[in-house]
């Protein structure tokens, strides 16, 4: 049931919308704040993904824990498109409802595959003497965030 | 030769146990060892012996197991709901005025991870909250502006208050079809 209110998300970049300039000096003073903030290597971003029906808020050297089956392997290098929020120190900026997969960049490595925990299903019912216990499990694959980066255009690249 | 009865011989061919021994039976302990896994916090009998454990286990702590699994992402989303509206609290800002623009907006960042923006991402938080806010403002909302030290300068277009995304359905009461009984196969006469 949890994962009904989050899966449509998947399907809402046909939707996107595509904002206006009302105030282009604005805009400008904010394209370069940002893009002054993203070239440097050093300042550290964070970033919300939406990886495996979940939002991540990540940033580099993160782990993430996705359960389910999935056709990765470990070592396997993928990035991370669905992005909805990248931040720094002093700049934000959210995607309406994603960011340009283009201009982004969050990659990750899968560190770990391996089963889940397990975790229990138990009913019983004693008037009718039903006893059903289930020990569930799942794959789970980790992953090590490597890199939160932008481009120095991201900030155009979302208001065009 | 009847020695199999009178011997309690076992006939197998090429068997892993001496014939003339009794087969070791698996050790009781290791199920006990299982059992107590679970039970060792218990109080008294019921972490002692093993007859009572194993019904505590069974009737008890096993329906505490299966009913923390499920309760668990609920309790996420309704802990996150309240850090949410609590950290608009400070902002002087209502919680449902908030979701409604963020909607309107297509800005889809869930509850959980607003809750975690609030907490360790304060200025992005009220980044948001800022913009919510003049959406809110320009729609006709009571909404208490933020003091003048720190008012961000937010400049809204119309594609702002587009319409929200259809919400996922729920279907409280289950399916209307029942799936439980699925349709025959077609024979290839029916085709």
């Amino acid at each position: 049931m949890n994962r009904l209110f989050i899966r449509p998300l998947m399907f809402c970049r046909r939707f996107a919308t595509n904002p206006e300039v009302i105030n282009p000096n604005a805009q400008q003073e904010v394209a370069a704040t940002v893009s002054s903030e993203v070239s440097q290597p050093k300042n550290r971003l964070f970033a919300v993904v939406y990886v495996g029906g979940k939002q991540w808020k990540v940033t580099q050297d993160d782990l993430i824990v996705i359960f389910g089956n999935n056709p990765l392997k470990v070592g396997d290098e993928i990035k991370l498109e669905k992005v909805l929020m990248l931040g720094g120190k002093n700049f934000s900026l959210f995607g309406r409802p994603f960011l340009d997969r283009a201009k982004v960049h969050v990659d990750a490595v899968v560190v770990e595959k391996a089963p889940k925990y397990p975790e229990l299903l138990h009913y019983s019912n004693q008037h009718y003497l039903i006893r059903i216990e289930r020990w569930l499990s799942d794959m789970s694959t980790t992953l090590r965030v490597t890199k939160v980066r932008a481009d120095d255009d991201v900030f155009q690249a979302n208001t065009q | 030769m009847k020695l199999t009865s009178s011997l309690g011989l076992r006939r197998i061919i090429n068997s892993y146990f001496d014939p003339f021994s009794k087969v070791p039976s698996p050790d009781r302990w290791l199920q006990r060892e299982k059992i107590q896994r679970f039970t060792a916090w218990q109080n008294s009998s019921y972490r002692d012996i093993y007859k009572h454990a194993s019904i505590k286990l069974r009737y008890k702590l096993m329906a505490y197991y299966s009913m923390h699994r499920q309760d668990e992402p609920r309790l996420e989303k309704h802990y996150s709901e309240v850090r949410v509206t609590n950290a608009l609290a400070e902002h002087d800002f209502e919680y449902k005025h908030f979701k409604n623009m963020l909607d309107k907006a297509h800005i889809l960042i869930d509850n959980n991870t607003l809750a975690k923006l609030a907490i360790y991402e304060p200025q992005s938080f009220h980044s948001l909250v800022a913009l919510a806010k003049e959406m809110a403002q320009q729609e006709g909302r009571e909404v208490m502006p933020d003091r003048e030290e720190r008012k961000y300068d937010v400049q809204l277009c119309d594609s702002m208050f587009g319409e929200p995304y259809p919400r996922p359905m729920i279907f409280p009461k289950g399916a209307a079809e029942n799936h439980k009984v699925k349709p025959k196969k077609l024979t290839p006469n029916e085709y």
